[in-house]
C-alpha cells in the first residue's frame, strides 16, 4: 500500500476543500518522507486520525461525533432539507491496483439548532493498469472486508499512530492481521477453496478436489458408482465422528481444567478446614465450659446464701471469747437440769436418788438451793454454753472457707479456659477474613461428578476412535474398489489428472504454510530486536515475537521489562518499523520467484517522539525512515530539530499546518 | 516444491507445472481479498481454470 495523496472537505477543522499530495516528484526514490509541521491544537492529530475514519469508519477524535466544520455546521439553516457534507478521501495504490476510498458524512439542523448526523457512507474503486475502473465492494460491510484484506484493522494504530493519546502496544492475538499483512492468508484461503475444512478427512462436495471426484464418478460405471457412494458414506461418518471427537477432545480439556481448579481448591482449603474443625471444636468447649461456669456460680451463691452467716460474725467472736474467758462466775449448775426440773423434783417429794423431800427437812432445802444456780437464773451456765457456741461456729467456719475458696478457684479456673477459648476463636476468625471461604463439600461432590464425567467421555472417546478406524477402513477399500472400477476413458483420466494436481497443490500448502509461518516470526523477532537495540542506544535487550505476534521483551530469559514511557514508545516503534521491512524484504525476496509474498506499507505518525529525547528521536527518525517506503510524519517545530538529523535526504514534500482559528486550518505545501 | 515426479494411478505430477499454478493461483487469491472481484463460487471456478489450463498444457 502506498499512499497516494488524502483529500479532507469540511472535515473538522480543514474548511474547505484541501488536498495533501505524497507523490515523490523529485525523481529520487530514496525520498520517502512527507514532514507536515505544526503546533498543539493544529489538527496534527485530526490528520492522522483521518485515515482511520476514512478507512474503517472508526472516529477516534474526542468529540467523536464532531465530523463537520465547526463553521460550516454554524452556517447551515435549520431549513429542512438543506444539508451539509464533510468528506475525506484517500488515493492509495496496492499491487499495481489504485484505490480510492472515499467516506461522506451529511449533516441537518433541526429548528432548536441541533445538529443532526446521517450514517456515513464509504465507496471504495479501484482502476486496474490497463485503466478500467471497478467497484470493491456495494455494501459497506464488502468494503470493510477489502479494506481489511489490505490494511487489517487491528494494525491501524501501527500505521497511524496517534502518539499523544498514548497508543498503547495492543497485548491482543495479531496473528491474523499480521498474516494477512505477509499475504499468508492467501495460502490459508487456497488451501480452504482447494479442499475444504482442513480438518476433514476428505475435500468438501463444494471444494475444488471434491468437484473433481464427482466428476470422475459421473463418467464411471454402475460398479464404481457404487463404490463412490460408499466412499461418500464412509466419508461423512469419518467426519461425524471427527466432529464429535473433536467435541469429546474439548469437553475433557475442559473437565481436566475443571478437575484441576477443583483439586487446587481443596489442596488450599485443607488448612482452612483443619481450622474450621479446630473452631468448632472451640465452639462446643465454649458452650460446656460457660454451662460449668453457670452451675458453679450457682452453687457458690446458694452455698453463700446458706452458710456465710458465721463468716460475718467471725470477728465478734474472738473478743466475745476473750471477755466470757475473764469473767469469774462460779459454775454451780447442773447440764440439762432447769428450774421447772428442781420445782417438779420438790412437788413430787422424792429425789431422783430416792431420798424423801420434806419441806423443812436438809434434803428438801438442799434441792431446793439450786434453783439458784440453774437456767434461767444460771450465768455459769449460760457462758459455758456460749463458749460451746463459738467454739462450734470457729469450725464451721474453717469449713465453709476451705468449701468456698475451692468453688471459688473453680469459678476462676473455668473463667480464665473460657478466655483463652474466646481469644482463640477470635484470632481464628481473623485468620478466616483473610481465606476465601470455600465449600469443601461442594468442591467434593463437583470433583466426583466431573471425574464421572470424564471417565463417560473417555470410554465414548475410545469408542468413536473404533469407529473411526473401521469407517477409514471401508473407505479404503470402497477407494481401492472405485480405482479398479471407474472408467479409464480419456474423460476420467483427465479428470483424475485435475484431482491430483489439486491434490498436490493441497498438500504442498499444507506442509509449507507452517513452516513459513514459523521462518517469518522468527524474522520478524530478530528485526525488531536489532531496530530495538538502534533506536534505544546504549542498551541491549531481547525482544521476542509470541505466536500471537505481542512483543515479550526481556534483560535476559527471565527478566521481563516493563514497557512504560520511551521504552514503550521505542519497543513500538521498533515492532511496526520491523513489521514494514519485513513485508517489503519479503517482497521484494519473492518477486524473482513470482510468489507475491508481502508489500509495502506506509507509516503515519503523529507526536511520534512526545516521549523521546532528542537522541532517541532522530534514531527513531532514522530508522523507521530506512525500514519504511513511506513515511508520513506530523510533528512539532521543536522535535523536528532532531528529527531531520535522521531524515537528510529523505524528505520528498513537506507541509505546514496554518491556523486562522480553532476552526479553521489549513495545509500548505512548503516549498 | 518436491523436485521428483509424482506417479499415482499412471497421473504423473510436473513439479515445474505444479509451481505455475501455485503462484497463478496465489495471486489470484492474494489479488482477489483486495478486491472482493469473485464470490466464493466464482473463486473455485478461476482455481479449476487455471488447473485445467496448465494440465492441459502437458498432453
Amino acid at each position: 500500500m502506498f499512499l497516494r495523496k488524502i483529500k479532507f472537505y469540511n472535515f473538522r477543522p480543514f474548511k474547505g476543500e484541501q488536498e495533501v499530495s505524497f507523490l515523490n516528484d523529485s525523481g529520487d526514490d530514496n525520498k520517502t518522507v512527507t514532514v507536515l509541521l505544526g503546533d498543539n491544537t493544529y489538527g496534527k492529530t485530526t490528520f492522522v486520525l483521518a485515515f482511520i475514519w476514512c478507512l474503517y469508519g472508526e472516529s477516534r477524535f474526542t468529540m467523536s461525533q464532531d465530523i463537520l466544520n465547526k463553521k460550516v455546521a454554524m452556517a447551515l439553516p435549520d431549513t429542512p432539507g438543506m444539508t451539509a457534507t464533510a468528506k475525506v478521501e484517500i488515493e492509495f495504490e496496492d499491487s499495481g491496483v489504485i484505490y480510492t476510498m472515499k467516506r461522506t458524512q451529511k449533516f441537518s439542523k433541526n429548528t432548536s439548532g441541533s445538529l443532526k448526523a446521517y450514517d456515513n457512507v464509504p465507496s471504495l474503486i479501484y482502476t486496474t493498469a490497463s485503466g478500467e475502473t471497478f467497484s470493491a465492494g456495494s455494501t459497506p460491510s464488502e468494503i470493510a472486508m477489502t479494506i481489511k484484506a489490505i490494511m487489517p484493522k487491528d494494525l491501524s494504530s501501527f500505521f497511524f499512530f496517534e502518539g499523544e493519546k498514548n497508543n498503547e502496544i495492543t497485548k491482543k492475538d495479531l496473528g491474523q492481521s499480521v498474516r494477512t499483512l505477509l499475504g499468508l492468508e492467501a495460502y490459508s484461503n487456497m488451501r480452504n477453496h482447494l479442499y475444504g475444512n482442513h480438518l476433514n478427512s476428505s475435500p468438501t462436495a463444494s471444494s475444488v478436489m471434491g468437484y473433481y471426484l464427482s466428476k470422475q464418478n459421473s463418467v464411471s460405471g454402475n460398479k464404481a458408482q457404487d463404490e463412490y457412494r460408499k466412499i461418500l458414506e464412509a466419508d461423512e461418518k469419518i467426519n461425524m465422528i471427527s466432529e464429535r471427537l473433536g467435541e469429546i477432545n474439548e469437553q475433557l480439556d475442559n473437565y481436566d481444567e475443571l478437575i484441576e481448579q477443583l483439586t487446587n481448591q481443596l489442596r488450599l482449603a485443607e488448612p482452612t478446614k483443619q481450622l474450621q474443625k479446630r473452631r468448632d471444636q472451640i465452639s462446643e468447649e465454649l458452650r460446656q465450659k460457660k454451662i460449668d461456669l453457670d452451675k458453679k456460680s450457682k452453687t457458690l451463691f446458694n452455698y453463700f446464701s446458706k452458710d456465710s452467716l458465721p463468716l460475718f460474725i467471725t470477728p465478734l467472736l474472738a473478743p466475745a471469747k476473750e471477755k466470757l474467758s475473764s469473767m469469774k462466775v462460779s459454775d454451780k449448775s447442773i447440764r440439762g437440769i432447769d428450774i421447772v426440773g428442781i420445782r417438779e423434783l420438790l412437788h413430787r417429794g422424792y429425789c431422783l436418788c430416792g431420798t424423801d423431800l420434806i419441806e423443812g427437812q436438809v434434803a428438801y432445802k438442799n434441792v431446793k438451793s439450786y434453783e439458784d444456780f440453774v437456767p434461767p437464773s444460771d450465768l455459769g451456765g449460760i457462758i459455758s454454753s456460749m463458749k460451746d457456741s463459738i467454739a462450734q461456729a470457729e469450725d464451721k467456719n474453717v469449713d465453709f472457707a476451705k468449701r468456698f475458696e475451692e468453688l471459688y478457684s473453680e469459678i476462676a479456673s473455668l473463667r480464665v479456659e473460657i478466655g483463652q477459648l474466646e481469644n482463640e476463636e477470635k484470632s481464628i476468625s481473623e485468620e478466616f477474613k483473610n481465606r476465601s471461604e470455600v465449600d469443601t463439600r461442594e468442591a467434593e461432590e463437583a470433583l466426583l461428578k466431573y471425574k464421572h464425567q470424564k471417565h463417560e467421555l473417555t470410554e465414548e472417546k475410545e469408542q468413536k476412535i473404533s469407529e473411526e478406524s473401521s469407517w477409514k477402513t471401508k473407505k479404503e477399500l470402497a477407494t481401492n474398489n472405485f480405482n479398479k472400477y471407474k472408467a479409464q476413458n480419456e474423460t476420467a483420466r483427465e479428470y483424475e489428472a485435475y484431482y491430483k494436481y489439486a491434490e498436490a497443490l493441497y498438500n504442498w500448502v499444507n506442509d509449507q504454510y507452517s513452516q513459513k509461518e514459523e521462518a517469518l516470526r522468527k524474522e520478524l523477532s530478530s528485526y525488531i530486536s536489532e531496530s530495538f537495540n538502534r533506536m534505544f542506544s546504549g542498551h541491549n535487550l531481547s525482544l521476542n515475537i509470541t505466536e500471537k505476534y505481542v512483543v515479550d521483551m526481556r534483560y535476559d530469559e527471565n527478566q521481563k521489562i516493563g514497557d512504560t514511557g520511551a521504552l514503550r514508545v521505542i519497543q513500538y516503534f521498533a515492532y511496526v518499523g520491523s513489521l514494514v521491512k519485513l513485508a517489503k524484504n519479503v517482497m521484494l525476496r519473492n518477486r524473482d520467484g513470482q510468489e507475491t509474498l508481502g508489500g509495502e506499507y506506509p507509516l503515519v505518525l503523529d507526536a511520534a517522539f512526545s516521549h523521546a529525547d532528542e537522541v532517541h528521536t532522530e534514531n527513531i527518525a532514522r530508522e523507521l525512515a530506512e525500514d519504511s517506503n513511506q513515511l508520513i510524519l506530523a510533528l512539532m517545530r521543536k522535535d523536528w530539530r532532531f528529527a531531520k538529523k535522521g531524515l537528510e535526504g529523505k524528505i520528498c514534500k513537506m507541509y505546514e499546518f496554518r491556523k486562522e482559528d480553532e476552526a479553521e486550518v489549513y495545509i500548505e505545501e512548503v516549498k | 516444491m518436491d523436485n521428483k515426479n509424482e506417479n499415482v494411478n499412471e497421473v504423473t505430477v510436473d513439479p515445474v507445472r505444479l509451481n505455475k499454478m501455485l503462484v497463478r493461483i496465489y495471486s489470484l487469491e492474494r489479488k482477489n481479498s483486495k478486491t472482493g472481484k469473485f464470490g466464493e463460487t466464482r473463486i473455485k471456478e478461476e482455481i479449476q481454470k487455471i488447473i485445467e489450463e496448465e494440465v492441459k498444457k502437458c498432453f
